[in-house]
């Protein structure tokens, strides 16, 4: 009986994963499979990351995404961990309306929040544009940046803060030696999130990006409109290694509710 | 080193009064226990004391000097808390130079008074811990020299025994008193147990209610209290209602118990109050001379060294602590006389 369950457990699991995964590993692949018509069996070459490399439209956009992505990390990092420790050491009025708005953003479409963006953009006279990019960007890794820091400072007991101050700290000097500590791991992950949801965004970049300084994922789209090239698996293949080496980061500093 | 003067503080937490209308002196040096129920408005004290909390009216003087308008960094208080909040990413060292490290102190020095407050609670070989590899005693004697070494014009303990048994708890509170006496710091401490209170305190103060009840030495609250609260609260004691005459309180069944030398009741029914440990127990009838009452003893609880007889009287329970001899020769129930002398008696003259 025992021995069916865990069988039936497994096979779910395995099934999950190759559901996750395959499509994912199908295109690594074929990354590195010389023929154009993705013709099996594979023959070995990196002769598509080669002209990758050569690529130079391709190679200004992932620049383009990576100093956005870190833009928006250190920007979004910052401003969410003030927010979160704002919001864990003082009470005001609104407090609560405030910290439950957090989260609706975060569950909206990005259709939806990009078309909003770029109308008000416009509207406020920013327009198009990497500063629109970025703006947009943070507006989105905000809320994951203040949950994930938040939810460390719950694990904090305030009174070492109290103790702090009682031995002569400024306030900035409590939150540099006593809480930033104490909350660190939060904060890494915190920004390995806000970064991810910057270097992977599609919709608002599209919407809010200039024709001529197209991100990463925004120039990949426009290419596949023009035809699928196993330069674009390979210019893909690259993303996703990064993408989940940050995510497994991210878990790593930051225990899913759960252990490591 | 300083005197703390707090006067007329008022604190309201909704209509609740967390503090109504506090006067009080620590004076300079002097260890002062804070007692009360949870409740009473002894922490919120502390805390105003501190620097935590800002009362809506009143003010604190630390060293002659307001400041009611000072924060608590800048407050030079040192301060104590239940569960020692000792920073959990620092070295034991570390923790205690804290303080000195946020006010820019030359670190040779620091190094050296590091070493000192190491030194004066005997753990010097255990700098380099971390707080979670240390036992609760330990961690109590590095909260302390954290609050101290730097200086600090009071010392204010919140509750800084609660958490420990009471074994290390007795080690713990001499000392407490040891170094206190050794640094000379006026030191607000407190506590709901009285006992600690007792025991530590020069000077204790009662709070109930976010009130002052009543403030002194030690054996002068314990002897003289100035009401029912504070007799129940700081010991155990037995209460006689009856009316006020001119020689004595006349107790319901008739009989007469004088006043203790020099007490002039003002109230028209005060209450005569009389400690366990002052009642001897007795089948022969005692002496005019002493004041007495008949009872019913109901039960004898054996404690070791002393035990408790519960004796009725006049309807009520009348607690007699006994020295073990004095039983002897009493039966395990019946008719007792109880007696004790009349200056032990105290009148409690501020009835609510």
């Amino acid at each position: 009986m025992m021995r069916t369950s865990l069988l039936i457990g497994r096979s779910y699991v395995g099934l999950v994963l190759f559901f996750l995964y395959a499509p994912i590993l199908v295109m690594a692949l074929m990354s590195f499979n010389a023929s154009e018509f993705y013709a099996l069996p594979i023959r070995f070459t990196l002769g598509w990351y080669e002209k990758l490399s050569g690529n130079q439209e391709i190679l200004r956009s992932a620049w383009r995404s990576l100093w956005t992505a870190m833009a928006v990390t250190a920007i979004a990092t910052l401003l969410g961990t003030a927010a979160a420790i704002a919001l864990f050491r003082y009470e005001f009025p609104g407090k609560t309306v405030l910290q439950a708005m957090l989260f609706p953003p975060i569950a909206i479409p990005w259709l939806i929040v990009g078309t909003a963006m770029l109308i008000f953009f416009f509207w406020v006279g920013i327009g198009r544009g990497t500063p629109a990019v970025i703006l947009g960007h943070v507006a989105l890794a905000l809320p994951y940046v203040i949950v994930v820091v938040t939810a460390r400072l719950k694990t904090f007991d305030r009174q070492l803060e109290e103790a702090a101050r009682s031995l002569g700290a400024s306030a900035w000097q409590v939150t540099r030696l006593v809480t930033l500590p104490w909350i660190s791991s939060g904060v890494v992950a915190g920004a390995l999130f806000a970064f991810a949801v910057s270097f992977d965004q599609f919709v608002v970049s599209y919407f809010l990006a200039e024709p001529g300084d197209a991100t990463l994922p925004v120039m990949i789209y426009t290419a596949i409109r023009k035809g699928f090239t196993p330069e674009i698996n390979a210019i893909s293949t690259i993303i996703i290694a990064i993408s989940m080496a940050v995510m497994l980061l991210a878990s790593r500093h930051f225990k899913f509710g759960g252990q490591r | 080193m300083a005197e703390v003067r707090v006067r007329n503080l008022k604190l309201m937490y909704g209509t609740a009064k967390a503090l109504d209308d506090v006067s009080l002196d620590f004076p300079d040096g002097q260890f002062f226990g804070l007692l009360g129920p949870s409740g009473s408005g002894k922490t919120t004290l502390l805390r105003c004391i501190a620097g935590f909390i800002f009362a809506q009216s009143g003010s604190v003087s630390i060293g002659g000097e307001a400041v009611d308008l000072v924060p608590v960094e800048k407050r030079q208080v040192g301060m104590m808390f239940q569960n020692y909040s000792l920073f959990p990413n620092m070295s034991v060292a570390e923790n205690i130079g804290f303080g000195l490290r946020v006010r820019k102190v030359q670190s040779s020095e620091a190094k050296r008074r590091v070493g000192e407050a190491l030194d004066l609670v005997q753990l010097s070989n255990l700098g380099g811990r971390r707080p979670h590899q240390l036992s609760g005693g330990q961690r109590q004697r590095v909260a302390l020299v954290r609050a101290i070494v730097t200086r600090p014009r009071v010392l204010l303990l919140d509750e800084p025994l609660s958490a420990l048994d009471k074994a290390l708890r007795v080690d713990m509170q001499i000392e407490l008193k040891r170094i206190q006496r050794e640094v000379g710091i006026t030191t607000i401490f407190v506590t709901h147990d009285q006992e600690e209170a007792l025991t530590l305190s020069d000077r204790i103060g009662i709070l109930k209610d976010g009130r002052l009840i009543q403030e002194g030495p030690p054996q002068e609250v314990y002897h003289a209290p100035i009401d029912r609260f504070t007799a129940a609260f700081l010991g155990d004691a037995n209460f006689l209602d009856g009316t006020a005459e001119g020689q004595g309180l006349r107790l319901g069944d008739g009989s007469l118990i004088a006043w203790p030398k020099g007490a002039v009741p003002r109230a028209m029914h005060p209450v005569l109050a009389v400690r366990p440990e002052a009642v001897a127990i007795s089948l022969s009838e005692p002496g005019a001379s002493m004041s007495r009452v008949k009872g019913h003893l109901e039960q004898v609880i054996f404690a070791g060294p002393t035990a408790t007889c519960l004796v009725r009287v006049n309807g009520k329970v009348f607690k007699v602590l006994a020295k073990n001899q004095e039983l002897e020769g009493l039966p395990a129930a019946g008719a007792v006389w109880l007696s004790w002398h009349a200056n032990r008696g105290m009148v409690l003259d501020r009835e609510m």
